[in-house]
């Protein structure tokens, strides 16, 4: 399919990293701080965020789609500072899913498509043409003209992915895009998580080791606010050993770097 | 592209509702609520003359206002209530651009809703109005004007306040204060002063037509297009407002509104006369208003024979006019010496024609009755209409009952048939002096017709 292309595509980049955070703090309310002092440099690539409930992942995804800004140190996405007066061009680059996905009931999946296209300055020119990719990269072409509120808790989950990647934005934020999934959609969508990655900067936060194990780059293993962990998915497996809690090795070095007992387990 | 969101949101968002709903309802309550709504005001029914239905599509914004601001909250709601607030605060656009589109698309579907209801009139009165004026156009822009308004205003505090209360409570709290302005400025009202003129200006209905000839003052109508136009621009503001701040920056235009408004306001009377609705259009000596122009033809032939057989009586009527004003119930219709004034709202003119529409010239010998039809108890009322039916049959020389007097048929015509026989016992001279004094009675309101036909009391000798 022949799409536009926009001048800021292909030119060549001016910074090292598309994300970049140095001593970043997210404050949550008065007294949380929910992101406490992180320093992380992701590129291009599919980026598993790890970590248990309450750790700051949303947060910290929520920071890199501008929805919060950060109350210390310094992100960077794409090379511009976030949380400045002006986030216009850049958020035309981001694409975002967050945890809890509203959307329309009455509109058809092609027109809420197109809606958030608009809402992301996609090219006039281009819009049709990257609404109907978007659908079928998700795998929901045959459901396109079907209102949003016919459709199943997957389904919903997958009209949020098309709507996050129909802008081709060069940062992608997935928050917990497998919730509602089923074992083949999630197959699928582990395919077009690694074909996105070629080219984008993927940021997916999962509750789901096997996930990241399969479909990611690299992981991030995220607690209290704080990095734990940064590598290969073959480090993290390489950090744990039989005694660690798991049915994988993934999961068994997801549990030792985060020093998890089998008494800790039982307890949650 | 905005124009393909603009049509997603015209179909899917409550601004669809919006344009069904808005002529739904209007209709609905024209043709649903008597035979005729309550346009049964002759004189200035509906689909009669432009004037009247301008106005009386802002008599509908009563119901239409509530409506408009419950849908334009529902729609305010929609993103806390579909939880997108997130995803889109995180996109490029910028929320004022958004906001043009969504509010657009509801000012778009509320005026359509508008103009439909005002083109269903239009098309009638093009093929039967006679009184082609513009006058209309400024009140029923300030209609659209007034329910957009309202939609934009509802929206804005729909998404300041995203309760699933909202929509119902300011339905039905703009209908009460719509309510309560209407209601003191419509004439005899329970409400009636009880709000100073100009306050009751700021609501954008305006009380139901009196008579087609009189028009909306062009100061009420400026003011309350600067008043609405400050509302929604209020409401718009609120809708694209991100914070507090710009919350209580969308009171700037709606202040600014309300001064010039209240600024603008005449003290007195909303309604100013329409010279070019009452002037007269004549075919000899029987002249009608210009409204009523098409009323000529059917008038013209009539109202001849009437002034001829009048002939025969002193003093007798040499036109016959129709006068600009209505009928107040509370006092006696206007009289003239030289003419007939003919009321076409009055029951006794009532869609008559031919030989009905003559007699009912000849009533009282050509003049109207002195008694106020609606308050006078029967006692009086029935041996007056028996005066006024036995002077009309007398020119014809024999008795038949008035098409007007009809609900009071059987005491009237017991009582005019005793009268008629007394009469044809008496002299020719005698029977036209006894005539003659009824008339003078009608025109100076002193002396009881019926006694006067009876014993001649009063009669000049």
């Amino acid at each position: 399919m022949i799409r536009v292309v926009e001048s800021a595509e292909v030119a060549p980049s001016t910074y090292g990293w598309e994300i970049q955070a140095r001593g970043l703090r997210v404050r949550v309310g008065r007294r949380t701080m929910a992101v406490d002092g992180l320093d992380l440099s992701l590129a291009t690539g599919v980026h598993g965020l790890l970590g248990p409930n309450g750790a700051g992942k949303t947060t910290l995804l929520r920071t890199m789609a501008t929805v919060l800004r950060p109350s210390e140190g310094e992100l960077t996405l794409l090379g511009e500072r976030a949380g400045g007066a002006d986030q216009r061009a850049l958020r035309r680059r981001i694409g975002y899913l967050p945890q809890d996905f509203g959307y329309y009931k009455r509109f058809t999946v092609r027109e809420f498509v197109e809606y958030m296209a608009w809402l992301k300055e996609v090219p006039k020119a281009g819009v049709a043409g990257a609404v109907q990719r978007a659908i079928e990269r998700v795998g929901l072409a045959d459901r396109a003209d079907d209102r949003m509120k016919t459709l199943s808790g997957g389904m919903v989950r997958r009209v949020g992915i098309a709507q996050a990647i129909v802008n081709d934005p060069q940062i992608l934020l997935l928050d917990e895009p497998t919730a509602g999934l089923d074992p083949a959609q999630r197959l699928r969508f582990r395919e077009l998580l690694l074909e996105l990655g070629t080219d984008t900067c993927v940021v997916v936060s999962t509750h789901l080791v096997e996930d990241v194990a399969a479909a990611c780059t690299d992981v991030v293993l995220f607690a209290a606010g704080k990095l734990v962990f940064h590598g290969t998915p073959r480090e993290l497996a390489a950090a744990g050993g039989p005694e660690d809690v798991g049915d994988s090795p993934a999961e068994r070095g997801y549990s030792a770097l985060l020093n998890t007992t089998g008494t800790d387990r039982a307890s949650w | 592209m905005s124009a393909a969101v603009l049509r997603t949101e015209v179909r899917r968002s409550s601004a669809f509702w919006a344009g069904v709903l808005v002529p739904a309802l209007a209709l609905g309550l024209i043709y649903g609520m008597y035979s005729k709504g309550p346009w049964w005001k002759d004189p200035v029914r509906w689909t009669e003359q432009w004037v009247p239905m301008a106005i009386w599509g802002r008599f509908l914004l009563v119901f239409l206002w509530p409506l408009a601001a419950g849908l334009g909250a529902a729609l305010g709601m929609r993103d806390a209530r579909s939880g997108m607030t997130e995803l889109i605060a995180t996109t490029a656009r910028p929320a004022r651009r958004r906001a043009l589109v969504t509010a657009g698309a509801l000012a778009l579907m509320l005026s359509a809703g508008y103009l439909l209801v005002a083109a269903v009139s239009a098309v009638q009165i093009a093929s039967t109005g006679t009184y082609l004026t513009f006058g209309w156009v400024p009140i029923t822009l300030v209609g659209i004007g007034g329910l957009v308004a309202g939609g934009l205003l509802g929206m804005g505090l729909g998404r300041a306040l995203p309760s699933p209360l909202t929509p119902a409570l300011l339905s039905s709290g703009s209908l009460v204060v719509v309510i309560a302005l209407w209601s003191s400025t419509a004439t005899g009202s329970v409400g009636d002063g009880f709000l100073p003129g100009r306050i009751a200006l700021l609501s954008p209905t305006l009380a139901a037509p009196a008579d087609p000839w009189h028009t909306v003052a062009g100061r009420v109508t400026a003011g309350q297009a600067l008043w609405m136009t400050g509302l929604a621009v209020a409401g718009f503001l609120l809708v694209a407002a991100k914070d507090r701040a710009a919350r209580l920056l969308a009171a700037v235009p709606a202040a600014a509104g309300l001064v010039a408004a209240l600024a603008l306001f005449p003290a007195h009377a909303a309604l100013v006369p329409d010279a070019g609705a009452a002037k007269l259009v004549c075919q000899g000596a029987v002249c009608v208003t210009k409204v009523h122009e098409g009323k000529l033809a059917v008038l013209a032939g009539p109202a001849r024979d009437a002034l001829r057989q009048l002939r025969v009586l002193p003093g007798a009527p040499v036109r016959v006019e129709e006068t600009p004003t209505v009928h107040q119930t509370e006092s006696a219709p206007p009289r003239s010496a030289s003419a007939i004034l003919v009321d076409f709202g009055d029951f006794e003119f009532w869609h008559l024609e031919g030989d009905a529409l003559r007699r009912a010239l000849l009533a009282g010998a050509g003049t109207p009755t002195c008694l106020d039809e609606l308050r006078a108890t029967d006692a009086r009322l029935i041996p007056e209409f028996a005066a006024r039916t036995v002077a009309a049959s007398w020119f014809d020389g024999q008795l038949r009952p008035l098409r007007g007097y009809r609900y009071a048929a059987a005491g009237v015509a017991a009582k005019a048939q005793q009268a008629w026989d007394g009469l044809q016992r008496l002299p020719r001279s005698e029977q036209a002096a006894r005539i003659a004094a009824v008339r003078q009675a009608g025109l100076t309101c002193q002396g009881d017709e019926y006694a006067i036909l009876t014993s001649g009391a009063g009669v000049a000798r």
